[in-house]
Formats: C-alpha cells, structure tokens, sequence
C-alpha cells in the first residue's frame, strides 16, 4: 500500500496530509493521556506498536503471483481504537520511508490515510459490529485485522485511481486496474493478519485478565 | 463455532494458500507496490520526488527489513514474557 515516493501529484499530496495530520495529532495526544494516565498500560502499547512494526516488514508471496505485506494495524485497533493506530502507522511509515524507500515523505499524508486512518476505522466498526453479531472477542479481532487490512488496499486503489484516472473510462477504469493488482493479492495476507492478531489478543486474555480489560477497545467492547 | 475452530480453519486455508503460491502458476513475485509504480509510469507520468535515501542495493534493504522485524520482535516477546511470567508468580 505504499505509494511511492513523488507518485502522487502535489495537489494530492497536499490534500492527504492535511486530511491526515488530524489524526495523528490526535492520536499523540491520546497516547500522552494514556501514558499519564494509565501507565501501566505501556506494556500494550509497546507490544501494538512492536507488532506493527514485524508485520509490516514481511512481504509474503500471495495466490496472485505478486508479494505485498500485512499491515499489523489489527491489534492497536483491538488495544486502543482507530486513533492511537493512525500515530503509530504514522511512525512506521516513517521508518520505512526513510530507512527504506518505501513509501516517501511526499506520499506520506496519503500512506497515513490508508494504513492509519480508514482501515482502521472501518476495522474499527467491523470490530463492534461482530459484538452485536454474537462473535467472541478473539473472532471480532480477527474480523477487525481482516477488514482493516481490506480496508487499507481499497483506499490506496482509490487514492491512485483518483489522482490517476485513466485517459479513456476515468477514474472507475483505473480503480479497477489498481484493485485488481492490490485486492486479490491481498486477501490471503489479510487472513494471515487475522490470524497473528487474534493469537496476541488470545494470549494477552490469558496472561493478564487485569491489564488486558483496562485497554479502551476492550472496555468498549465490554460494555456494548 | 467457537474461535478455537475458525483458528484451525485458517491455518489449514493458510497453508493451503501458501502452497498454491508457491507451487501454482506465477508472475515472478514482484512487489505490489512496485507493479504499481510500472502502471503508473506506464501512463507517462513523472515522479517529481525521488527518495532522500535509498538502500544502496537489495541486500541493504533485506538487511533493514530484518532489522526493522527483529527490533518489533524483541520488543513483543519481552513484553508477552514479562506478562507471562508475571502470573505465574502470583
């Protein structure tokens, strides 16, 4: 999902980061509240954003033919919601378009969306949506790194179909051209993220009940 | 049906996915991201930003990966044990 750098026009990538820097500021803030507040919360941030971290480093063949990477989103969307998730993708897309060359600080406000801010939300409402469906906690995680990761690759077709729409058919051409690289690539790759996902959370319920209910995504998803 | 059988249920699709990958009909594994880059090009456009800093070959950038997972994963494991180990001496 990482659009690489100086391939989005810069009215684009102007537009992204200031739909972006939003979140992340607020995710920062609400990371600084749960430090101060809550710090003995630490440990599961540092395990969200060491997760991310892993996931989004390994580049799995998939059924298409192509590789591409799992987002590791999943689990700080489960721990902490779509806010805190949007500043850590935030600070993994950093590292890896510094230290990589993959993605760019032009293209880093339209990275953020994607990976940080709409899968995550849609994630998000997947996750409380397999509550009211009767799911348990470890399914719901798993349901929740899937659409997320999902979510993640359709909004980069888009952002790319958007900003490049085909000479003939526009932009519902190129969305499909860009779909149809990302979309089925993805899918087993989103299966994997469920499944990483849910083991962490499983194990976290079982080691540590306490802690593990203090997270605000599980307080949510307890009282819903 | 419970998560304890979904989880098995994904495993058995996993691997089974994996193996058509690696033994079904391919295009060579490229990046996602960098078929992409090759459509985009395709159209005519040009970037108008290059990377500050690129890895200066394919083994650098292995290297960061590797980097970049083991630092996340000495992180998490510290992290899980020290939960672990926390319970069982209570």
């Amino acid at each position: 999902m990482h659009i690489a750098e100086g391939f989005l026009p810069l009215n684009w990538s102007i537009a992204w980061y200031i739909l972006s820097m939003p979140f992340v500021i607020l995710g920062a803030y609400k990371i600084k509240k749960i430090v101060e507040e809550k710090p003995e919360l630490k440990p599961l941030l540092a395990i969200s954003i060491a997760f991310v971290f892993i996931l989004s480093a390994l580049k799995l063949p998939s059924v298409s033919g192509s590789c591409s990477h799992p987002t590791g989103t999943g689990l700080p969307i489960v721990l902490f919601g779509p806010v805190v998730t949007a500043l850590i993708s935030f600070i993994v897309l950093v590292f890896q378009a510094l230290f990589l060359a993959h993605g760019g600080i032009t293209t880093l406000g339209a990275n953020v969306f994607a990976m940080g801010i709409i899968g995550p939300i849609i994630g998000w409402m997947a996750y409380r949506a397999s509550k009211k469906i009767g799911a348990s906690i470890i399914t719901g995680s798993f349901i929740a790194a899937f659409t997320a990761d999902i979510m993640t690759y359709v909004t980069t077709a888009t952002q790319l179909g958007a900003a490049f729409p085909a000479t003939e058919g526009g932009f519902s051409y190129s969305l499909q051209t860009f779909l149809g690289v990302f979309a089925l690539t993805q899918i087993p790759l989103a299966i994997v993220e469920g499944v990483a996902v849910m083991t962490v959370v499983k194990y976290l319920r079982e080691y540590n009940i306490d802690l593990f209910k203090s997270a605000k995504g599980i307080i949510h998803w307890e009282e819903s | 049906m419970s998560s304890k059988h979904l989880f098995i249920i994904l495993i058995v699709l996993i691997t089974a996915l994996l193996a058509y990958s690696f033994f079904g009909p391919n295009s060579g594994y490229k990046g996602a991201d960098h078929e992409i880059k090759h459509t985009i090009e395709h159209s005519g456009y040009q970037p108008w930003f290059a990377n500050i800093w690129t890895p200066p070959s394919g083994e650098v950038e292995t290297f960061i990966f590797s980097i970049q997972a083991a630092g996340g994963a000495l992180v998490l494991g510290y992290y899980l044990g020290k939960i672990r180990g926390k319970k069982e001496v209570r």
